[in-house]
This record gives structure tokens, C-alpha cells and sequence, in this order.
């Protein structure tokens, strides 16, 4: 189990070091080389050049920056939101938990990357606009389970034992609700990640999302897409790079998700 | 009836491999005769159920018989393959569990359940096996078997469920019963209906009967024959009437001796004239807690559950009240009633002349500090990710006692050295405790705020009977010491008997019977009182 957690993890590592790299910037990823328009991958370059003769491999590294920047405010954000309104509806109940539950509901009924298409469409295409329209869609996530796990511990009797001490409300939350709800909230936010870089990747795709010149995975693969017959390469590698961080992000949350259920247990 | 039934010899039951094994159960050995019952006795983690669950060879996969013969007839039990086994299992020996709620299967009807053990060991059409079914049910009391044949186990009652267990266990016409803490889930009424009629169906078939138990007063009322067990050893098998005359083995003395009850009380020195009612600490006049039932798409109320009905009660300075009831009596709702951790629909709840449902939030949190509450389950009243240290001091914080940080942990190191835990493992998290420990620091948060009024709501259920009656004396030395009053709700007479003054009676919501403790146990007048005391089975101790 610990071996495979390691290659997730590896592959994870990876791509945040890609990221990190991203920040520094010591490419020029926007330099076109005329006369390498769609080359193939070679062993002088691995990753080829696109159809306007951009290095791949730097656009790649630089997307897993956009890619992640993206998703890490996008989940902080929808973290703390959901978790603070679901914690507030499930403690103090009655008509703060009505007004939720009915927001949770209209949210929940609309498919989440149509709302977000949505919004970004309304609000213009662009990288602040992405995070709004993607935190948007994410609190509800958050809120529900913030909910349901608060309700599911209010009436332990330790709780009622700082009831009874005379702790105030905001003191029993802090202290007593939120550490024993944050397992299953960690875990959501790991699926998180993986789903909002997918929505960011999706809403690129269609161009509502990171605008050229700033690379992005989604957007790669839109502009690939045109000479998928010709270049293949230009499709195919930005795909394996959302393909492996989205599936070993997964598998992490499993991992991570398994390991905080033995020490329940325990 | 003299004759072995089955014979136990040696049997060693361990855990781990190799290197590191655990001996769960070491080297037991005991006979059952025909139509007797055996009685396992011991407090938990001795090993009795795995005892029970070698016998069966029904162990969890990681607990492994290392050793040791069950002879049934001529038979090893352990030699047997296991298409063989499984034949053994319900036509020569039964078994019940304690839970009835999960022991049932739920998407399953009663007779479906009574019929898939006759299918299995006798060889009956459909309509024999209901007809099989109807007889079962009759004979372990269930009333209109015919109707009741074909509902489903939510739709019977704790005891009814425990009854159908029997039945089930009883299909394949059993030589031995193994009944593992039956009764321990339910309450004392229900238990005397369930253990009589063990006994009824055991007069009747004449089959034996493997009882465990933890509870002194259920083997004195079942046992031909007792073995105490300890940490996986039977350190002494008698006779009923041998063991409870003399008992020889230190752990079995010491035992009998965390027995709470009047004679213990008395023998402590403890005269009940010493107690003098005066000042009235808490007065309770008229409490009721509602709540409605909503039914249909508008939620109209339909109906109310008066879960605590027009009680009205009186403590003093420095004693303990015990409120008795059954589960669903409403004992625990009024004693969050007391402390306003609940709405109440109406009544007056006052503390020393302060009437605390009128308060605002403000200064009914100043009033807090005087009215404390410990819990049942010591697992779920502590928080698990908090430390001892934070836990003790969580009160002192919202009630800003104690100025500094300093004085803070010093008063907690005073406190639990006053439970009597070492103040060297307040940095330890809960989970690092032993139940009656546990219970010792819920005591210890408790105390922190300097309550006058402390309501313990079944504070020993959870725990042995010699962890109990630690809990119990320190109990009642931190009453002395401070002049602490109790309202101490609780199921157990014997508890009762050796702690209150005065005692309640609480019947669905309603206090049946109020007054000093002997008045209401020697000579009860409600016929509910009548009922519930005379179906606590009595231990007959004559220990000279």
C-alpha cells in the first residue's frame, strides 16, 4: 500500500514542481519558431512544437502552474465558504438552516459545469472569472457535507458537557465541531483539486476559461484538436498531463481516505 | 441428569502469530450436564464469549483455537470438518446474542427467519415449516403468532426480538443453548420475562443451557453451576449454592464485595438519620417536556410524546436523589430539562430561588457554574482530539475562573489527583484511558466549575461492577467533602440502594412514586415500583 501511495504521490510531486517552476518562468513559452510549426516529438525536443511553433514542453509545465493555481484558490475558497455556512445552518439550526439546505438544492440542481459555463460566459472568459465561476459551484460540496457531519456529532454528550460549562457558541464550534468534522472535508478537498482542474481544463477548452497567450492544458488541447490527424502530439500530451494528475490525485484521496479510517478505528 | 453433555478440556484460544501470541482464553476446562445451566461469569474482556465462540468454532478470522478438545457425545467438535460443523451448529448446540437489534436480519420476516433454521436441519414442507413456526413463537410467548408470523423484526418490541432469537435459536430442537449477555440489553422487567422463560423452555425440552453473563444477580437467578473467569482463566467453578456460601478465590470475593447494596452501605457506617433535608438546592415544580408528532405534507401536529409529564421534585443541600426508570422512561430528557439543555414546554425549574428557564443566555451561563451533569458513555462526553489538560480546563475558561494560565493547570493537577488519576498523564489524549478512568476525568471537568448540583445520568452503566463501585465511593467521598448534591438517574436498584436518600420512580414521563430511599424500596406502594423491584433478580449472598 505504501509503494503505490508513492508512485500518486511522485506523480503529484511532479506536476507541483512543474508548477513551481511555472512561477519562476525561465521559458519562453510564447516564442514561436517558424520553421518548427507542429514538429514532431524528437529526442532534442520531447514534447514538439504546436501549430505556432511553441515548445510544448514549456507550455506544459506552464499550464500545470494555471492548472494548479486555479484549483488550490478555487478549494480554499469553497472550503472555507462551505464549511463556515454548513457548520453555522447544522449548529444553530432552524431558519439559518432552512435558508441552506434550499441553496444547497438549487445549486445541486443544476449540473455543475453547465452553471459554471454560465457564469463564465456572463462574467467574461479570463483567470479571476474562472476561480469566481468554479468557487461558485464549489462551496455547495463543502456546505452539504460541513452539514450533515455537524448534525450527524451535535448531540454528542461532550458537547452537551460544554453546554452545560457555559462555553459559548462560536468557542464549541472551534473546539468541538470543526476538528471532528475536518477528516471527511480534507478528503473532499483532495477530489476537489482533481475536479476543478478538470472544470478549468473544460471551461478553457471551450475558451471561456484561460485566454491565449497564457498557456493552459485546456486551451493546448482546443488548439491541437484542429490538427489532431496531422500532429497528434499535440492533443495527446497535454491529455496524459490532465490523464495522470487528475487519476493520482484520486487515487490519493482514496489513500488518504483509507488512511484517516484506520485511525478512527483505532 | 447427570450425565455430560458436552465437555470442555483445556481449550486455549489466542490471537497474533508466532512470535507475539495472546492467549484470550488459557486453558479452560468445564463440564455441562444434561439440562443444567452453566453460568460463565466475568466482568469484560475476560474471555467468556470467545469461550462461547470456540465452542461453535465461530471465531473472527484473526482469533485462533491453539489448543484444547470440546466434547460433544463422542464427538471432538474441533476435529469435525466443516460441512459436519455446520450441522452441529443449531441442531445439537443454539445460540443467542446479546443485541437482538442486530442479530435479526431486517428485510427478513419472523417466520422466514424461524424457517431457514428448520429447513436447514429438518426436512419440512413450506406450510410444516410455518406451522413449526406458529408452535415456536407460541411457546416462547409471543402473543397471535399467527398475525405476527409474517412481520418484520422493527415492528417488534427489544424483548419481543430477543424472544424470536430464542425461537430461532430453538428450531433445530438443540441439546445445548449458548446464550451470550441475552438479557443485558434490556431492561429489568423484560429481562425477568426473557430469563423465566429460559427457564420455562429449559424444564420443558430439558436441554442445557451455557449462560454468560456479567451481572451477580442474573447467574444467581439462572445458575446450577457458576465458573468465574479472569482475563481468559476460570479460577473457580462451584456449585450455585457453594459458590455464593463461600467463595475461595480472591477475585471472586472482591466481587461479591463491589456489590452495591443496602447491606454495603451499612457495613460502610453509613446511618441514614445522619442526613438532615434542609435548604432546598433545586426545586422542579410541574416540568414538562413535549415534543409534537408531524405528520403529511403540511407537518400538522398530530399528537404530542410526553416524554416528561408534570414532574415535579425537590433537592437539598448535599444529597442525592436517584431518579429509577427503564429506558424511554424520560429520566435523561428531564435531566436535561434541569440544565436547559433542552426546550421545555412548560414548569418551573428553580435553583435556589432563581428560576432558571426565565434567564437570559447571559446569566444562565453564570448559573451554569453550579449545575454540572456527567454522562453514560465515557467514550463519546470527552472530546477525542482534545487533551485531558483542555478538557478539565474548558470550564474554567468559559467561566473565567482562575486568573492566569498558571493557576489554570494547577487546579487541574489538584483535581485529578482528587479523582484519583496521576496528574503526569494530563497531556494524554482520552482515548489513552480506561473506561472508569475516563468516567474519573468527566468527574474532574465536572468539579473544575465548583458546581453545588451535579446530575449524573447512568454514570456507571457503562463500566464493570468493581470499576463501578470505585466510582460509586468516590462519589460519594467528593459529596462529603463538598456537601455536593446528586440527582442521579439511573436503571439499577442495587445502585440505588447504596447511594440515594431519596429516590423517584419515573414511568413514561411520569414520577409514579416519590420519597426516602427505604420507604420506596422496602415498602413500595405504586404497583409500577412493585413490579420493577420484584423483577430485579436478587442475589442470595451468605457470606458468613
Amino acid at each position: 500500500m505504501t509503494k503505490k501511495l508513492n508512485i500518486y504521490f511522485f506523480v503529484v510531486l511532479f506536476w507541483l514542481f512543474c508548477a513551481l517552476l511555472g512561477i519562476l518562468n525561465p521559458f519562453h513559452e510564447n516564442q514561436i519558431v517558424l520553421n518548427k510549426i507542429l514538429q514532431e516529438p524528437s529526442w532534442n525536443n520531447w514534447c514538439g512544437y504546436d501549430h505556432l511553433g511553441r515548445s510544448i514542453c514549456e507550455r506544459i509545465i506552464l499550464g500545470a502552474k494555471t492548472s494548479f493555481s486555479v484549483a488550490i484558490i478555487v478549494v480554499l475558497i469553497s472550503f472555507i465558504v462551505g464549511t463556515t455556512l454548513g457548520v453555522i445552518g447544522a449548529w444553530f439550526g432552524g431558519i439559518y438552516d432552512k435558508v441552506l439546505v434550499i441553496l444547497i438544492d438549487i445549486f445541486i440542481a443544476f449540473p455543475g459545469i453547465l452553471l459554471a459555463i454560465a457564469l463564465a460566459g456572463l462574467l467574461g472568459p479570463g483567470l479571476i472569472n474562472t476561480v469566481i465561476a468554479l468557487s461558485i459551484v464549489g462551496w455547495v460540496g463543502f456546505s452539504r457535507l460541513a452539514r450533515v457531519q455537524t448534525l450527524s456529532i451535535k448531540n454528542r454528550d461532550h458537547i452537551a458537557a460544554a453546554q452545560a460549562l457555559g462555553t459559548m457558541d462560536y468557542r464549541i464550534t472551534l473546539k468541538h465541531v470543526l476538528p471532528l468534522i475536518m477528516a471527511p472535508l480534507i478528503i473532499e478537498a483532495t477530489f476537489s483539486v482533481a475536479g476543478v482542474i478538470i472544470a478549468e481544463a473544460g471551461l478553457s477548452f471551450l475558451g471561456l476559461g484561460i485566454q491565449p497567450p497564457v498557456a493552459s492544458w485546456g486551451s493546448m488541447i482546443k488548439d491541437g484538436s484542429q490538427y489532431m490527424l496531422v500532429a497528434p502530439h499535440a492533443v495527446l500530451i497535454p491529455s496524459f498531463a490532465i490523464l495522470s494528475l487528475v487519476l493520482c490525485i484520486n487515487f490519493l484521496g482514496d489513500h488518504i481516505r483509507d488512511m484517516l479510517d484506520i485511525t478512527e478505528s483505532k | 441428569m447427570s450425565k455430560n453433555l458436552i465437555q470442555i478440556k483445556n481449550l486455549t484460544t489466542s490471537v497474533g502469530l508466532a512470535d507475539n501470541k495472546v492467549n484470550i482464553v488459557n486453558n479452560v476446562s468445564f463440564d455441562i450436564k444434561h439440562g443444567e445451566t452453566f453460568v460463565l461469569l466475568g466482568e469484560s474482556g475476560s474471555g467468556k464469549s470467545i469461550t462461547a465462540l470456540s465452542i461453535m468454532r465461530l471465531l473472527p478470522a484473526a482469533v485462533k483455537i491453539s489448543s484444547g478438545k470440546v466434547i460433544l457425545g463422542s464427538k471432538d467438535l474441533f476435529e469435525l470438518p466443516e460441512n459436519r460443523m455446520r450441522k452441529v451448529r443449531g441442531a445439537n448446540i443454539g445460540m443467542i446474542f446479546q443485541e437482538p437489534q442486530t442479530s435479526l436480519n431486517p428485510v427478513l420476516t419472523a417466520g422466514q427467519q424461524i424457517s431457514e433454521t428448520l429447513r436447514q436441519h429438518e426436512n419440512l414442507s413450506k406450510n410444516e415449516c410455518i406451522t413449526r413456526s406458529i408452535e415456536l413463537l407460541t411457546a416462547v410467548g409471543i402473543p397471535e403468532p399467527t398475525r405476527r408470523i409474517n412481520e418484520y423484526p422493527h415492528q417488534f418490541s427489544g424483548g419481543m426480538k430477543q424472544r424470536i432469537m430464542i425461537a430461532i435459536a430453538l428450531a433445530g430442537k438443540p441439546d445445548l443453548l449458548i446464550a451470550d449477555e441475552p438479557t443485558t440489553a434490556l431492561d429489568v422487567t423484560i429481562q425477568a420475562q426473557v430469563l423465566d422463560l429460559l427457564k420455562k423452555l429449559q424444564s420443558e425440552t430439558g436441554m442445557s443451557i451455557l449462560f454468560i453473563t456479567h451481572d451477580l444477580g442474573v447467574a444467581s437467578k439462572m445458575a446450577d453451576h457458576i465458573a468465574v473467569m479472569k482475563d481468559g482463566e476460570i479460577v473457580e467453578t462451584k456449585s450455585k449454592k457453594d459458590l455464593f456460601r463461600k467463595p475461595e478465590h480472591p477475585y471472586t470475593l472482591k466481587l461479591f464485595s463491589a456489590i452495591p447494596s443496602w447491606e454495603k452501605r451499612v457495613n460502610e457506617g453509613e446511618i441514614e438519620s445522619t442526613h438532615r433535608r434542609e435548604s432546598t438546592l433545586l426545586e422542579v415544580k410541574n416540568l414538562k417536556v413535549h415534543y409534537p408528532i408531524k405528520k403529511g405534507i403540511f407537518k400538522r401536529t398530530i399528537g404530542q410524546v410526553r416524554a416528561v409529564d408534570d414532574v415535579s421534585i425537590k433537592l437539598h443541600e448535599g444529597e442525592t436523589v436517584a431518579v429509577v426508570g427503564e429506558s424511554g422512561s424520560g429520566k435523561t430528557t428531564m435531566g436535561k430539562g434541569i440544565l436547559q439543555l433542552l426546550d421545555i414546554t412548560s414548569g418551573d425549574v428553580s435553583y435556589q430561588k432563581t428560576n432558571l428557564n426565565s434567564l437570559d443566555s447571559h446569566s444562565l451561563r453564570k448559573m451554569r457554574t453550579d449545575i454540572q451533569i456527567i454522562f453514560q458513555d465515557p467514550y463519546s462526553s470527552m472530546n477525542p482530539r482534545m487533551m485531558i489538560n483542555d478538557i478539565i480546563q474548558e470550564g474554567m475558561i468559559a467561566q473565567s475562573i482562575g486568573n492566569s494560565q498558571k493557576e489554570r493547570d494547577h487546579s487541574v493537577i489538584t483535581l485529578l489527583e482528587q479523582v484519583g488519576l496521576d496528574p503526569e498523564h494530563r497531556f494524554r489524549y482520552p482515548h489513552e484511558f480506561s473506561g472508569g478512568q475516563r468516567q474519573r476525568i468527566c468527574i474532574a471537568r465536572a468539579l473544575a466549575v465548583k458546581p453545588k448540583l451535579i446530575i449524573c445520568d447512568e454514570p456507571t452503566s457503562a463500566l464493570d461492577v468493581s470499576v463501578q463501585a470505585q466510582i460509586l465511593s468516590l462519589l460519594k467521598d467528593l459529596q462529603k467533602q463538598y456537601k455536593l448534591a446528586f440527582l442521579f438517574i439511573t436503571h439499577n436498584i442495587s445502585v440505588v440502594e447504596y447511594i440515594a436518600h431519596y429516590v423517584a420512580v419515573m414511568y413514561q414521563g411520569k414520577i409514579v412514586e416519590q420519597g426516602d430511599v427505604e420507604d420506596v424500596l422496602k415498602r413500595p406502594k405504586n404497583s409500577y415500583t412493585k413490579k420493577l423491584l420484584s423483577a430485579v433478580p436478587h442475589i442470595e449472598l451468605n457470606i458468613s
